[in-house]
């Protein structure tokens, strides 16, 4: 069976650190006024990210989110019961599945490719990477567009803190989120790394990777703050790391005790 | 020459029986399982649906889990759709420590969250056990732990096409040699957030559901789940099983056209069918029978119809929807009608798309009676979601 390498050729961010682009121009009235707030940044992300990769359609949209449109969701549950005046509307429904954003992202750059939306709490992300990255290495794809969308709600972070998920608030206030876009290939040619693993699991990467240096959550969620998809923000960071010195980075993710992935990036 | 991967057990639970034999007589008999509301807590218990014929106590009981377990309904019909497929496949508790889970579903605990919202937005903790159940994820995980844990878990949340992706990755899986046995499938309770939100779109039927019919006027919702064990080659000649059935192609497309509507071409269901064709090798005279998506609106059975006659013509195989046995299962629809077709296959019918009628120029013509003693080796089981997530399974008879 061919197995090929898999490479990260380009990536972007909206977070904590990294404010929103200036919308305008982007969007109509219409649409800036019917799209969420993080589907704004999903479709904002996923330009930059095949623009700087210059490829202008990928052969699959992968989608990570552990909460999905969260904000729509909660729209629409405080309408249903009664919770808040709003009538019901539909807009809040259709646009509260997870597969939202993943669909959009596909309906505007109209591709028929692959498309998948993962959602398991911290590792949605890895879980995303991890079916691009075996579809690559099988050469059932040569692109794929990564994401990882997480926004948040001042209610339901209070909601997530009585059940033991702190730190979704900064201590100044904001609510931390994520926007992440990368586009992987087969191809080293222009890439920023290798991805060369992607293992879930507690057992993930059992065995300790050679010269790697090693980044867990204690290294990025002080800068982004926590959601359910961070850990894209620190593979974003240890894309970075990698430039500076290391070999490889290994990204490990312990999410609360209840989910465990491992990344390895590797210099090329 | 490609890997093969194998189905070497199965289990499902829906409106129509819990467990395989209930469901067969159910799907031979023509007994529906769509009937006004009567387990989810709705103002408006009008509404028909195909709601599982158990309340969560009952099926606590029946996993032996305590009354005031904190549990989804999504996990506990996925546990005991799951519980069935790893009894049918020979795995015992060690067995699954190496097994990944994969499953679907949309819904999540959105069940428990709706039920205790504004205990949660409230000062203090009433209910606040329930509150980690909200998201998808937090489901499989909890079919998981059932088990006693397995090697890793994930979720697919591709609206109805969900429990067809999980069967699809884990396919990759295993063609990736990342590992010999999963387990995939979908789980989805009623809810009535979603059912609130597919009325407020006005798909939902207040009379029983008619899938390419000419009077079709929507979906009627339902719940359930299903799983399939899948394995490898080398380790079904290993273990010594005896496979049920090979996924010998699929395809996942995206009909990138609206986030609820579907194409008048049917583009993304046409390139999912054509992909899992080509993949299995197969033409589509080939073909036995297809599982359709059919959900009864009639948007969706249009293009659905449009999608299969660009690739079968005149020569289309028999098609029929299950969705009025059922109800729409959304997230778990792939998985439970995987099972459906696996039944078709093993037991050599075809099961009648009830409710149908009059035929509708737009709309194939279904098959709206039973067939008995049909010989099926390969079948086609399209799910369809919103946003276009358009997927389609083939599945071949064991030694056929």
């Amino acid at each position: 069976m061919m197995e090929r390498k898999i490479y990260i050729k380009a990536l972007s961010q909206i977070s904590l650190c990294q404010p929103d682009p200036d919308y305008a121009g982007m969007f109509s009235v219409m649409e800036a006024r019917r799209l969420s707030r993080l589907m704004k940044r999903a479709l904002a992300v996923s330009r930059q990210t095949l623009d700087q990769a210059g490829v202008a359609m990928p052969d699959a949209v992968i989608t990570g989110t552990g909460l999905g449109c969260i904000e729509n969701t909660e729209f629409f549950l405080q309408s249903l019961l009664g919770v808040s005046d709003t009538p019901l509307r539909p807009t809040h429904f259709m646009q509260s599945t997870h597969n939202t954003i993943g669909s959009l992202i596909a309906i505007r750059l109209k591709c028929h490719g692959y498309n998948a939306t993962y959602s398991q709490l911290g590792i949605s992300f890895e879980s995303a990477l991890l079916d691009a990255w075996v579809q690559i290495r099988s050469g059932a794809l040569d692109t794929a567009l990564v994401g990882a969308f997480e926004e948040m709600t001042p209610a339901f972070a209070a909601i997530l803190a009585k059940a033991g998920y702190t730190g979704f608030v900064q201590p100044d206030g904001r609510l931390s989120e994520t926007a992440v876009s990368m586009l992987l290939t087969a191809s080293p040619e222009g890439a920023l790394c290798e991805l060369a693993q992607v293992r879930l699991g507690k057992a993930a990467c059992a065995e300790p990777v050679p010269g790697a240096a090693v980044m867990t959550r204690a290294d990025y969620v002080p800068r982004y703050g926590d959601n359910f998809s961070v850990s894209a923000l620190g593979a974003c960071d240890a894309v970075a790391l990698l430039a500076e010195g290391p070999a490889s980075v290994l990204l490990k993710n312990d999410f609360y005790g209840k989910s465990f992935a491992d990344i390895l990036l590797k210099r090329i | 020459m490609p890997a093969r991967i194998y189905i070497t057990g199965s289990g499902v639970v829906s409106a129509i029986g819990a467990g395989k034999d209930a469901t067969l007589a159910a799907l031979r008999s023509g007994a529906t399982g769509v009937a006004p509301l009567q387990y989810l807590q709705a103002d408006d218990r009008s509404f028909l649906a195909g709601e599982v014929k158990l309340t969560d106590a009952q099926m606590k009981e029946m996993l032996g889990l305590k009354p005031g377990h904190a549990v989804s309904r999504t996990s506990l019909m996925g546990i005991l759709a799951l519980r069935e497929a790893v009894q049918e496949a020979g795995l015992g508790p060690e067995d699954l420590r190496t097994v990944p889970l994969v499953s679907g579903t949309t819904v999540g605990g959105m069940d428990c969250t709706e039920r205790y919202y504004k205990d949660y937005l409230a000062a203090g903790n009433a209910h606040s056990e329930y509150i980690a159940l909200h998201d998808c994820g937090a489901s499989t995980d909890a079919i998981a732990d059932w088990f006693g844990g397995f090697a890793w878990a994930t979720t697919l949340s591709t609206a109805c096409s969900s429990a067809a992706n999980a069967v699809i990755l884990g396919a990759n899986l295993i063609k990736a040699g990342l590992a010999s046995v999963v387990a995939v499938g979908g789980s989805e309770s009623l809810s009535n957030y979603h059912l609130n939100g597919f009325n407020s779109l006005m798909i939902v039927d207040r009379e029983p559901c008619r899938p390419f019919d000419r009077t079709r006027a929507g979906l009627n919702l339902g719940e359930g789940a299903a799983f399939l064990i899948l394995e490898s080659e080398a380790s079904v000649r290993h273990r010594g099983v005896k496979p049920l059935a090979e996924v010998a192609g699929y395809g996942n497309a995206c009909d990138a056209f609206h986030q609820t509507a579907s194409s008048e071409d049917g583009e993304g269901p046409f390139r999912a069918m054509s992909q899992a064709l080509a993949m299995a090798g197969l033409r589509p005279e080939d073909i036995d029978y297809i599982n359709a998506h059919g959900t009864g609106t009639p948007n969706n059975d249009a293009s659905e119809s449009t999608a299969i006659r660009r690739i079968f013509g005149a020569a289309c195989p028999p098609v029929s929807s299950t969705k009025p046995f059922t109800g729409h299962t959304t997230s778990a629809s792939g998985s439970i009608e995987a099972v459906f077709c696996l039944l078709a296959m093993r037991h050599g019918f075809i099961p009648a798309n009830l409710n149908w009628r009059e035929p509708d120029e737009t709309c194939l013509v279904p098959v709206s009676r039973l067939q008995e003693g049909v010989s099926l080796r390969h079948v086609l089981c399209n799910a369809f979601g919103f946003g276009g997530n358009d997927s389609s399974l083939l599945l071949t008879l064991a030694g056929a």
